[in-house]
């Protein structure tokens, strides 16, 4: 796919309506005259506007229903005669994937964006607002880090091999919590610019952090490769520490054995291993106590490719 | 709600976080001292509240994609964390209230959980 | 408002204590640190928290606090059921997170501190 379409697709799915909106949007009261919204509609150039009575939406007025108005005479009236009721509205935290499926579901040219908690007026969303919102944000897109992750992501297409991987190698030191996680982050930062899918990228992040976690607390050092192919993102994570007794018992929720210290820092409730095997879709845990444990988790990417 | 609004809502100190910034929408929040619990959910939070205040709350952030960080209970916050989340882009801010009280406040002025649970 | 009340509102499942959620109840915590919560939480308070370890029974009895809601579904260890039941302990357990069940209980006039 195209970079540009897979941006714009990425942003239907990141942006809340909220994020696009126009806000403070131009309102007319249900007892103002049509022949008021006429001179509006023209000096505003606008197609038109939610009509808003005791701060609460009761309708909505558009330049279809002043042409039907004109059209039938002109005889002049409240605008709640000729106003559609009870229009349909959008809520500022929905994604604006969501409200696209709107438009073309109603036929309506714009929608009333409503505060879920109390109903009252934020905005108007118009298709005109979503290219709007789109193109600001594609304009973003241009920055330096964004072509930086460009060329890094065309590094598997211009390099012509039988067997492509990016093999990416951290040390990790034991019971240092204040370089605890970096590796992870870092790690985040160059899939980020491989071009790697976000979900994806997100979920090897959480999984790798929560592995790391799990050396800084109980190991005394460990080693984090990551190797990304084109097919698959995978991480392999050895320590040298005390060990796993109990593995079964280790993968419950709940279940840990940090110390008093490890749990005031706001880590070992017993939920690290649960959040990496979520994230992964193939995780392979092997301990031996004495010695260490080694963690191998794999995510493909070819299944998020699937659902594009 | 803008997180200028949210801070405001939560009489907070913003330690870190340009005006524009803070114009950001958020609408999602998780509340916990407990990184995993964060990390756990199925929808990333557009806000966490905790109670921790080590470089954990700003690289958990970073990892699940977090826009900002709210340190609760009034803890002190060490200038490195501060630093730590400029590097990383994450808006840090510190409250006195509790992390009750906060959550509180939030849900009043129209914040929402996060999904919970695969 | 009763602990009882709070159950009931909020669907909570009643893992020990059934005889003492007659306790009448105005303050709320959250915390998942125990330090933090024999230090801050208000005596009497109902505690919301991921912590399900045996430690929490005894950071309640400490702070008198009138219960402890597990959030997400959190099971409390069989040890940590055995010794709130001895101490009369209520252990409710919820499948929402921590800002859900506090919203919930904001619902309920039930405050911070």
């Amino acid at each position: 796919m195209d970079p540009r379409f897979a941006k714009t697709r990425e942003l239907l799915y990141q942006l809340r309506v909220a994020d696009i909106i126009r806000r403070e949007p131009i309102v007319t009261h249900p007892d103002q005259m049509m022949s008021e919204l006429r001179a509006i509609l023209r000096d505003r150039r606008i197609s038109g506007t939610p009509v808003v009575e005791d701060g609460r939406v009761v309708g909505i007025i558009s330049i279809e229903d002043l042409i039907g108005w004109l059209s039938s005479g002109g005889q002049d009236c409240p605008i709640r005669e000729k106003m559609t009721r009870d229009p349909e509205v959008l809520y500022a935290d929905q994604l604006l994937v969501q409200t696209i499926q709107h438009f073309d579901a109603s036929g309506f040219g714009r929608f009333p964006v409503i505060d879920r908690r109390d109903g009252s007026l934020i905005g108007i969303m118009t298709k005109g607002a979503i290219i709007e919102g789109l193109l600001g944000k594609l304009e973003h897109a241009l920055r330096e880090e964004e072509i930086r992750q460009y060329r890094a992501s065309h590094i598997f297409e211009d390099l012509t091999a039988e067997y492509k991987e990016i093999y990416l190698t951290y040390e990790v030191k034991g019971k240092d919590f204040d370089l605890a996680g970096k590796a992870s982050t870092q790690m985040k930062r160059n899939l980020k610019r491989l071009g790697i899918h976000p979900d994806i990228a997100h979920r090897l992040a959480i999984a790798s952090y929560e592995a790391e976690m799990n050396v800084v607390i109980y190991a005394d050092r460990g080693v984090m490769e990551y190797r990304i192919t084109p097919q698959e993102v995978s991480l392999r994570i050895r320590d040298q520490g005390p060990g796993i007794a109990d593995i079964e018992k280790a993968m419950r929720p709940g279940y840990s054995t940090a110390a008093d210290w490890v749990r005031e820092l706001g880590f070992g409730a017993g939920m690290g291993l649960q959040n990496i095997k979520k994230c992964a879709d193939r995780m392979d845990l092997r301990s031996t106590p004495g010695v260490g444990t080694t963690l191998k988790i794999r995510i493909f990417t070819r299944k998020a490719n699937e659902t594009e | 709600m803008t997180l200028s609004a949210l801070a405001e809502a939560l009489s907070a100190k913003a330690l870190h976080g340009s005006e524009e910034e803070l114009q950001q929408e958020v609408v999602t929040v998780a509340a916990s001292d407990l990184m995993s619990d964060i990390l756990a959910r199925l929808g990333t939070p557009d806000v966490m509240l905790t109670g921790l205040a080590t470089l954990q709350v700003v690289r958990t952030s970073a990892v699940a994609g977090i826009k900002a960080a709210v340190i609760v209970r009034g803890k002190p916050v060490e200038e490195r964390l501060v630093e730590l989340a400029r590097e990383e882009d994450i808006v840090l801010m510190s409250t006195d209230l509790s992390l009750f009280e906060a959550s509180g406040r939030l849900y009043a002025a129209g914040m929402r959980s996060a999904a919970v649970r695969t | 408002m009763k602990l009882s009340e709070i159950v009931e509102r909020l669907g909570l499942e009643v893992r020990t204590g059934a005889g003492h959620l007659e306790t009448e109840v105005t303050h709320g915590y959250v915390s998942d640190m125990l330090s933090d919560v024999i230090g801050n939480a208000h005596e009497g308070a109902v505690w919301v928290t991921l912590q399900s370890h045996q430690n929490v029974v005894a950071v309640a009895i400490m702070r008198s606090l009138a219960g402890i809601i597990l959030i997400k579904g959190r099971e409390p260890d069989e040890e940590t059921i055995r010794k709130a039941e001895a101490e009369g302990v209520p252990i409710l357990v919820s499948e929402d997170s921590a800002f859900a069940v506090v919203s919930r209980l904001h619902d309920l006039g039930i405050v911070g501190g």
